[in-house]
């Protein structure tokens, strides 16, 4: 086993050297440099200042001179600076990842104890009305766009009823509150990113549950037990269910890109700051340090994500091993 | 479900005959007609340049079935291609493509295609294109596995014995047994891809005003919610009925070809 | 079953807590009365961008210039009226030759960290931005300075090389504090992040990309503030912002900090409820305008006639009505309205669809059977047709496109409109001006220099007269408006210059756009007038019982 998790994290540099080559790449896509926009049509600034960003930004040196001192730094750890705000991209990446893994966290935690026993029930009475509620509930969710959902609900909720606060993470007054009401604050302002993040997943996530369970259900093993005699509880949760888990795991693993990668419009819809938030902006800005930081760590944890994933598959299920 | 066969059948008739059906130039702007509710004359309402909804919406249309159809068509031949050669060649070949799938599946695509986009300028080939380019990883698995698993068949070893070409034997024999799920991975990827034009084109990305998007309709639209709820609501229910369209009909397909999941669970 | 438990044990926890943190609603009827000047309350702005650096000579976008406006003061200031009056400086006196100007400094005035302004900070200040090794956009306005020279602490004699007219308004209007700055990196201190000024204002956090919350400086040498915070909110999404304010959450848009509502807003949301009972909106002029910029190596516009024709085919009424439903006036010049500079005598040309027919025609032009003009250029048939280029982003920009488009057909022009992404607008067509005609605009200031526009000097790639105008009549002007400091003088010069650019038309002046403010009605003490400009923020109150916030 620890050999498999070794071999892992080494097959790990490769790929996060061959994402930040396409990254980088795709950035000399862009015509003109980061040190253009915004700044190139104020008529009152200096014209040597434009010079000195693009020499402090090292654009001036040939693309793959450039690439090699990233490279350098990062094996310090070193990600540079924001074009920005001139702030390591380090820590300002860092200042947003809370936020990201609040949001995400518990949308997948949601996921978890709302999407996978609606999809297990829902196999489990297979064809029945439950079955088809579920099956209409979760296609919604999967067909409707997000940002439109996030829209009609602020309207709805924040301005019409005036029930939830539609942006940012905490109010105002939020600073001079009891710590228990901050908390409230802050859950009221998680609601409805929440709402949005997780109605999308719900249906993806159920429907496998559905169909792992629907498999899970059919084999010899479980009309054994059946035989046996056992009740259908535990016929249903010390087998069905315990086997019908693990693809589910599988499936968590794989969708951490997308968690960790913030939902990008739905951040900027409710002003939450967090990593997608971050992403959208360093792409209009052409921050290219940030998006480099930012593609490298979102690889990094959604490769370690998997190998968590993939070892929890291991855990559960004993007849896989790796060596 | 009949009902993803009649919600696609309604939205191809649409695309390709919107010029009948619209009853109004979804480009022209009547300036002193600007954000009417809807009514007798304008179904949907104008917009704020006194465009007609309805109109917009099914000129719309096309846009979303030609983004749907090229962008997946492009994934899909790119991730069949990929996945046939590394699944039959396997080895150094298979290693290498895996790792390539591997990179892109690290980052998040749509940051990806954002990223490329952004940097590219948009338009509505590019999108179609950069959709394409960055969503065969999932097809391409699909083929690899199912090429590995066929290609140990004996009628694929009988066809190398005759000394018929690699290329005639997967297109041939191995491919076609691949159809079905790719068919379905196909279908549920229009309304993926949809979604991801119509996202794309909210951000400003995707297809440039006047032409219009159910995205860009709705990106023009939010500032107006609380006065002209109409500009926000049918682009969006557009989107979202078409994409569920696709989606029943996709998943209509897959039960249809996966005979393993019906029959009963409870009595076994 | 333990997990349905789990479940409804936290939605009711939820909802528990999210009706604990609702406030009540109060009846908006309160705010339409005034009352007594009382301290306290929060005013909450919203911007749409986070500020970038909070050290004054880095800052090159407006939302760190909006904080900085509140927390740093320079030896003078702006009043409503767009003139210039004492603020750390009492008095200043011009010499006669106009090379030398002396400050005499305010006594008294403290930093936040309560260390006192002395003209020690007015010579550190100008070292920071004339150093070549500082990262500021700003280093230009200095170089004209020849020395500095400390009279006594109070009073400070700036010595230029030529008089340079701009430098009253231009050069120390942030004023940085040399015990805590000097010996230390400006381009990497952490004072970038926690600002100390003199303002009226302080610093008091900055949550990245969420808020920046400043507080009443009760040290303030002037009035003290009555608001006892002053709170950036960063929203990133525009009709979210809008969305925000009808719903409480924020308390004013392009109030203090740059921001306006969209014409459609002003013109829609006002009659609902919803804004009219708790919001008040104002309309004033932005200090800014849009324009046709012609390229004149073009042939088609090297001939002054046809760009003055092309302005007269034009209807810069139906425009602005069309584009920003009436907010905006029309503009006949590259000044601030209502200013010292603006030429009463200038008139617009008027619109006239007929004397432009007549100016083209003069100009060589002749009807064809396609319905263009035509004309021969070059020993070639030329039609008159050229593509109008403008950016992404900007709705406006783009709408006007389609309306010149229409209106130049009427005199049998052929307009190509195409819309380009900014940064590839400014690299791949602005720069190596490989372009016909653009529509784009300026931001200015009350100075009226514009030298960096139309001087022929200015004409390199990076530069900004960008449709390579070369007028040398003008170019004597420009330099001498800049080294003129006797204000009679200065407005004369201005006065033919604006004449020139009117008569010439090497740009169409579309119009000055409105800036659009809505402010919640509890906020008293404030003037708005036409310039929008809101001054002295230490004047704003809300009388004790209509206050929102109590920090």
């Amino acid at each position: 086993m620890k050999k498999y998790v070794l071999r892992r994290l080494l097959m790990m540099i490769p790929l996060l050297l061959g994402i930040s080559l396409l990254s980088f790449v795709i950035m000399q896509l862009a015509p003109g440099d980061p040190a253009t926009i915004g700044i190139a049509m104020n008529a009152k600034i200096d014209p040597t200042y434009l010079e000195k960003l693009r020499e402090s930004y090292g654009l001036n040196d040939p693309l793959m001179v450039q690439y090699w001192h990233w490279l350098k730094r990062i094996c310090t750890l070193d990600f540079g600076t924001c074009f920005g705000d001139n702030r390591p991209v380090l820590t300002v990446i860092g200042e947003r990842l809370p936020a990201t893994f609040l949001l995400s966290g518990l949308s997948l935690f949601l996921l978890f104890v709302l999407a996978v026993p609606l999809g297990v029930a829902a196999a489990y009475y297979q064809n029945s009305w439950l079955d088809r509620l579920v099956s209409i509930f979760t296609f919604v969710g999967y067909s409707m766009p997000s940002y439109w959902l996030a829209l009609i609900l602020m309207l709805l909720f924040g301005v019409e009823l005036n029930l939830l606060p539609i942006s940012g993470m905490m109010s105002t007054e939020a600073d001079y509150l009891p710590w228990y009401q901050k908390i409230g604050d802050l859950f009221s302002h998680l609601f409805l990113p929440l709402f949005v993040t997780t109605f999308g997943g719900l249906a993806s996530v159920s429907l496998y549950a559905r169909t792992s369970m629907l498999e899970v259900i059919r084999q010899d093993y479980i009309r054994t037990a059946r035989a046996k005699g056992l009740s259908e509880t535990q016929v249903v949760f010390k087998h069905a269910l315990r086997n019908a888990l693990i693809p589910i795991v599988t499936l968590m693993g794989l969708s951490l890109p997308a968690l960790i990668g913030g939902s990008f419009i739905i951040e900027t819809l409710f002003a939450w700051p967090g990593m997608g938030q971050l992403g959208l902006e360093a792409v209009f800005t052409h921050d290219y340090p940030l998006l480099m930081g930012i593609g490298i760590i979102t690889a990094f944890l959604t490769l370690t994500g998997n190998l968590l994933a993939d070892l929890a598959y291991a855990l559960l299920d004993p007849r896989i091993r790796y060596d | 479900m009949m009902w993803g066969v009649g919600i696609i059948a309604l939205l191809v008739l649409t695309a390709l005959g919107c010029q009948w059906f619209a009853p109004l130039d979804p480009i022209q702007q009547t300036l002193e007609d600007r954000l009417l509710a809807p009514s007798f004359h304008h179904w949907m309402g104008t917009d704020q340049y006194g465009r007609d909804v309805f109109s917009r919406l099914l000129y719309g249309s096309r846009i979303s079935l030609a983004v749907g159809l090229v962008a997946v068509s492009i994934y899909v031949f790119i991730g069949t291609f990929v996945g046939a050669v590394a699944g039959y060649y396997g080895g150094l070949v298979d290693a290498l493509l895996m790792r390539l799938v591997d990179v892109l599946l690290c980052i998040p695509t749509f940051f990806l295609i954002l990223m490329v986009i952004a940097f590219v300028g948009p338009s509505i080939i590019n999108v179609m294109v950069i959709i394409g380019l960055t969503s065969w990883t999932d097809v391409a698995r699909l083929v690899r596995g199912e090429v590995l698993s066929l290609k140990e068949r004996e009628f694929v070893q009988a066809a190398k014995v005759i000394g018929m070409k690699d290329i005639r034997i997967i297109i041939k024999h191995i491919l076609p047994n691949a159809m079905g799920p790719i068919l379905v991975v196909a279908t549920l990827g229009i309304g993926g891809a949809i979604l991801t034009e119509s996202a794309l084109s909210f951000l400003g990305l995707g297809v440039q005003p006047p032409t219009p998007s159910w995205g860009n309709m709705l990106q023009e639209g939010k500032d107006h919610l609380t006065d002209a709820w109409w500009l926000v609501t049918f682009p969006g229910l557009a989107i979202f009925i078409t994409v569920l369209g696709y989606n029943l009909l996709g998943e209509a397909l897959r039960d249809l070809l996966d005979p393993r999941l019906r029959g009963s669970g409870r009595h076994g | 079953m333990e997990f349905l438990n789990m479940v409804r044990k936290i939605i009711l926890i939820l909802s528990v807590a999210i009706v604990l943190s609702s406030c009540g609603k109060v009846d908006p009827k309160i705010y339409d009365e005034d009352g007594p000047v009382a301290d306290g309350d929060i005013l909450v702005e919203s911007s749409t961008a986070d500020a970038r650096h909070l050290m004054p000579p880095l800052v090159d976008e407006v939302g760190g210039a909006d904080i900085d406006g509140l927390v740093f003061e320079g030896l003078l200031r702006y009043n409503e009226n767009l003139e210039l009056e004492p603020c750390l400086a009492e008095k200043w006196i011009v010499s006669k030759d106009g090379k030398t100007i002396t400050y005499y400094l305010r006594k008294g005035v403290k930093f936040h960290d309560g260390v006192e302004f002395t003209a020690n900070d007015v010579l550190f200040t100008y070292k920071v931005y004339s150093d070549p090794g500082t990262n500021t956009p700003e280093g230009a306005n200095y170089q004209d300075i020849k020395d500095i020279g400390i009279i006594d602490p109070y009073t400070v004699q700036v010595r230029y090389k030529k008089p340079f007219a701009p430098a009253l308004s231009m050069t120390f209007d942030n004023i940085l504090p040399k015990h805590l700055l000097e010996g230390k990196d400006i381009n990497k201190d952490d004072f970038d992040r926690h600002p100390i000024g003199t303002g009226p204002f302080r610093f008091m956090k900055w949550d990245t990309d969420q808020k920046i919350v400043l507080e009443a400086n009760p040290d303030y040498w002037g009035n003290k503030p009555h608001l006892k915070q002053f709170v950036m909110r960063i929203i990133p999404d525009q009709s979210t912002q809008f969305l925000e304010l009808l719903n409480g959450g924020i308390d004013c848009i392009g109030a203090w900090l740059h921001g306006t509502l969209t014409p459609e807003q002003y013109n829609k949301q006002l009659d609902t409820p919803k804004f009219k009972d708790y919001y008040k909106a104002y309309s004033s002029d932005e200090l800014a305008y849009t324009y046709i910029g012609w390229n004149q190596k073009n042939p088609l516009f090297k001939d002054k006639k046809v760009r003055q024709a092309l302005t007269m085919a034009l209807d810069r009424d139906a425009i602005i009505q069309n584009v920003i439903y009436g907010e905006g006036t029309v503009a006949t010049g590259p000044f601030a309205l209502r200013t010292w500079a603006m030429n009463p005598k200038v008139k617009a040309w008027p619109f006239d669809v007929e004397k432009a027919k007549a100016y083209l025609k003069e100009a060589g032009w002749k009807m064809g059977k396609d319905g263009l003009l035509h004309k021969v250029i070059n020993h070639k048939d030329t039609p008159f047709q050229f593509t109008l280029m403008t950016n992404q982003g900007n709705v406006s920009r783009e709408r006007i496109a389609t309306i010149v488009q229409q209106q130049l057909k009427q005199v049998g022009i052929q307009v190509n409109v195409q819309v380009v992404e900014w940064t590839t607008f400014i690299s791949q067509y602005l720069n190596p001006r490989k372009f016909d005609a653009v529509i784009s605009g300026w931001t200015i200031s009350a100075d009226p220099d514009c030298y960096s526009i139309w001087h022929s000097s200015q004409m390199g790639e990076h530069q900004f007269n960008f449709i390579s105008y070369k007028n040398a009549r003008l170019d004597e002007l420009l330099i001498e408006g800049r080294h003129t400091l006797d204000q009679k003088k200065r407005q004369k010069i201005y006065w033919q210059i604006h004449s020139i650019l009117n008569e010439e038309q090497p740009y169409t002046f579309l119009y000055v756009p409105h800036q659009l403010t809505a402010i919640h009605k509890r906020f008293k003490g404030y003037h708005m007038n036409s310039n929008g400009i809101l001054t002295h923020p230490e004047a704003w109150y809300v009388p004790l019982n209509q206050q929102k916030y109590n920090p």
